[in-house]
């Protein structure tokens, strides 16, 4: 019974849900203002999903329904297990997870996975473009993701550990200063992992419609958008947590810090995406390899150093 | 009565998140350039939750634009067969309603609700931005309200 609250209301389902629609319903609406217009709702995230419930379902020729409806709902399994292995406050304390960040990396993943299965599946060559072109992002970002979880993993002296909880407790003031450098990394590579608008070269609307997502209707397009509002929520919250002093606090604050942190990573967000347009794959990998990667790889090594000294 | 209510509010979220598919039929892009001001910050139709979207399989309503011509009349039907029910139809400019200016052209079949069912007609040559958005609120309303386009 306990499990099921955990899992359905608050770290899980519905937390997830609903902050990551505000997250998304605020995003769209800043980025509206910014340009001088009233923009939707805050609340239209949620109004898409439910739409999307009672819509028929037009798939490929060929496809088996089970199969349409089982690769966006695996991802919706593993990120609401994701959230529950995340350290929120007053949850962290009765509960017998170890918070591993390397898990957490790992499930976060399995939306972008389904989504390369989805458009390969789908047989529709908007979809394999899209697929293919995220499947070539995904080495890149993740490259630099590694080397910011390594880097803040580093923190907590040996033994080193990948648990978030004590990512989340290093606050002295070298500590700071590290994660204060990690900053932009982190943006960059989260950016690319929800398909923001630099690097939203997957789903370019203009050129190849919605890329993998193309084939997708009814219930299984509200499934992946279910997957894409969990995957804000979750970086939101990672980022309050690797970046906010939230388990120092008492945990009404920290939850409080939690929704802060998150709410302004998406206004940082809605800043770049105003700020900037759509990237090439080539300049992309350019960015990546000759910038991010190589100082990412830097801060790692400085970090080690100065840890070991 | 429970589901009632659900099923209630699905509807009504029908009519606040529309996601519009839009497809050139042969016209002289007057209109086209309209609907492309529409989703500008002066028009701003996302306001309304409307949304330009890359698939016919996301869409909601398909805005249809010039008449329909050899060629075009094809590509017309496959795109709305491939929208998911509940649908709507709004047909933008004059051509799309009769032909207008290119009416009893060689390659010319004919206005677009001779093939495919249209719910609102939107005149005017080209349609002012205004109008279509009032076009696809109306189009909503019937998509929200018509208890016919929900039987599948």
């Amino acid at each position: 019974m306990e499990f099921l609250k955990d899992l359905f209301l608050y770290p899980g389902f519905l937390f997830g849900f609903v902050l990551g629609g505000l997250l998304e319903g605020f995003k769209r609406k800043l980025k509206a203002r910014m340009q001088l217009r009233k923009g939707p709702p805050v609340t239209q995230p949620f109004y898409d999903l439910s739409k999307l419930l009672l819509k028929n379902i037009t798939k490929p020729y060929r496809i088996s329904s089970f199969t349409y409806l089982l690769i966006p709902f695996v991802p919706t399994a593993a990120l609401l297990v994701g959230l529950l292995i995340m350290p929120y406050p007053f949850y962290q304390e009765k509960s017998s997870f170890s918070f591993d960040l390397i898990l957490i990396f790992y499930l976060t993943e399995l939306p972008l996975l389904s989504q390369i299965i989805f458009g390969y599946f789908s047989n529709s060559p908007y979809g394999m473009i899209g697929a293919a072109r995220a499947g070539q992002m995904f080495f890149y970002y993740n490259g630099v993701f590694i080397m910011v979880i390594t880097t803040l993993c580093l923190l907590e002296g040996p033994p080193y550990s990948f648990c978030l909880k004590s990512i989340a407790e290093a606050w002295d003031p070298l500590d700071v200063l590290i994660k204060i450098l990690t900053i932009p990394f982190f943006v960059f590579s989260v950016l690319a992992k929800l398909k923001l608008n630099p690097f939203s070269i997957p789903d370019a609307e203009a050129e190849i419609l919605k890329g993998p997502l193309t084939e997708a209707s009814g219930v299984a397009l509200a499934l992946f958008k279910l997957n894409y509002l969990l995957e804000l929520a979750i970086f939101g919250s990672l980022f309050a947590f690797f970046y906010l002093p939230v388990l120092k606090t008492s945990p009404t604050i920290g939850l409080i810090l939690i929704l802060l942190g998150a709410f302004f990573l998406f206004f940082i967000f809605a800043l770049v995406e105003n700020a900037t347009a759509r990237l090439r794959l080539s300049q992309f990998s350019a960015l990546y390899l000759k910038f991010l990667i190589p100082l990412a790889t830097l801060i790692l090594v400085i970090t080690w150093v100065f840890k070991n000294w | 009565m429970f589901l009632d209510a659900i099923k209630q509010f699905l509807r009504y979220s029908q009519k606040k998140s529309l996601w519009v598919f839009h497809v050139n039929t042969g016209s002289c892009n007057g209109c086209d350039i309209e609907i492309l001001a529409l989703f500008s910050s002066k028009y701003d139709a996302e306001r309304f939750g409307i949304k330009l979207v890359g698939s016919p399989k996301h869409a909601d309503i398909l805005l249809v634009t010039g008449p329909v011509t050899t060629k075009s009349r094809d590509p017309l039907l496959r795109a709305y067969d491939m929208m998911p029910k509940p649908k709507a139809v709004v047909s933008v400019g004059v051509c799309s309603l009769s032909g207008g200016v290119f009416a009893k052209s060689y390659n010319v079949l004919g206005p677009v609700d001779n093939f495919i069912p249209v719910h609102v007609y939107v005149g005017g040559c080209s349609a002012h931005p205004n109008m279509i958005l009032e076009g696809i609120l109306r189009a909503a309303q019937i998509l929200c309200e018509e208890e016919e386009l929900w039987s599948f």
